[in-house]
């Protein structure tokens, strides 16, 4: 079929309001089905799930974090030794365009370079930028093997 | 739409010099082709005026072709062109094009912008549901698919209340 009668086709057939009124509820039940999905989980979150405990490192020194996956190998985190001992582990999947967040010791904040979001590394608020969500928590366990990674809030 | 040769038929002046006389008015200037055949009915051939095509009567199909030779459905076949007597002009009739029920037609506008600000809120509701669900909130997920659902059963309501679409 050459393109002269592809367009006669396309001229003899045009689009009705009728048609439009049908794309449109055709749209509102995708949107209610998309709906259903996002209800019973149908989409992942990142640092969301369980798995089995994870070794993350053998210690860390205050101002020090290591990278890790967990619970998933999608999952990028963190495991941040703060310089007053604390030890917290967030999931370092930025929650406003999923760039990777990094440790800046030097700053003692956690940063997106995408947008430039800033989280507080003690709370996982966010700080600055244009993340809407604070980083999703990574449930910690130090004893004398190492650190690990034991679950997910 | 036919047309005539020069010089004016009622007064059965030739059209052009050496032409015979047409046929006075009320003067039936052929004898059928067919038994039964309406007198009426133009033959393509004038007895009267052998030599030339003779305007045809303005309810054929073929009117305006008296001089190209495609007359009829088949050309060269005598009495095989288009006659029927329902035809009595080409081309749309009068109103044609224009809208006949405007009451109808506004009410499919109507449901057509409806049912569009119906998707807009669904848009909204599943962003909210989507930004709920990744804070965890699930009840408000639910909520927002309660309205996702109910969105769309007007959606439906409103595609199906038409008195009767074509």
């Amino acid at each position: 079929m050459d393109q002269a009668q592809l367009e006669r086709i396309r001229a003899d057939t045009p689009v009705t309001r009728r048609d439009y009124l049908r794309i449109l509820v055709t749209v509102s039940a995708g949107l209610a089905a998309g709906a259903a999905g996002v209800a019973i989980g149908l989409f992942r979150r990142h640092g969301s799930g369980t798995a089995a405990p994870a070794k993350v490192a053998d210690r860390l020194d205050p101002g020090q974090a290591v990278a890790f996956r967990y619970p998933g190998a999608d999952d990028r985190a963190l495991a941040i030794r703060l310089p007053d001992g604390q030890l917290v582990g967030w999931s370092a999947v930025c929650t406003h365009l999923a760039c990777a967040v990094l440790w800046r010791s030097e700053d003692g904040h956690l940063e997106c370079p995408c947008h430039d979001g800033v989280f507080d590394p003690a709370t996982g608020e966010v700080v600055a930028g244009p993340p809407p969500r604070p980083l999703p928590r990574v449930r910690l366990r130090e004893d004398a093997a190492g650190i690990w990674a034991v679950g997910t809030d | 739409m036919a047309t005539r040769d020069p010089g004016d038929p009622g007064s059965g002046a030739p059209a052009h010099p050496g032409e015979p006389r047409e046929p006075a008015p009320g003067q039936t200037s052929g004898a059928p082709l067919h038994p039964g055949e309406p007198l009426e009915l133009d033959r393509d051939v004038d007895p009267a005026h052998p030599y030339r095509a003779r305007q045809l009567a303005p309810y054929r199909r073929d009117a305006g072709l008296h001089d190209s030779g495609l007359r009829g459905r088949y050309p060269g076949l005598r009495g095989s062109g288009s006659r029927d007597p329902r035809v009595h002009s080409s081309g749309p009739g009068p109103g044609a094009g224009a809208d006949r029920e405007p009451d109808r037609a506004s009410m499919l506008n109507a449901r057509i912008v409806i049912v569009a600000t119906i998707v807009v809120g669904q848009l909204w509701g599943l962003m909210v549901a989507l930004n709920a669900w990744l804070d965890h909130r699930t009840g408000q997920v639910w909520l927002l698919l309660g309205f996702q659902l109910l969105s769309l059963a007007v959606a439906v309501a409103v595609w199906q209340a038409a008195p009767r679409d074509r």
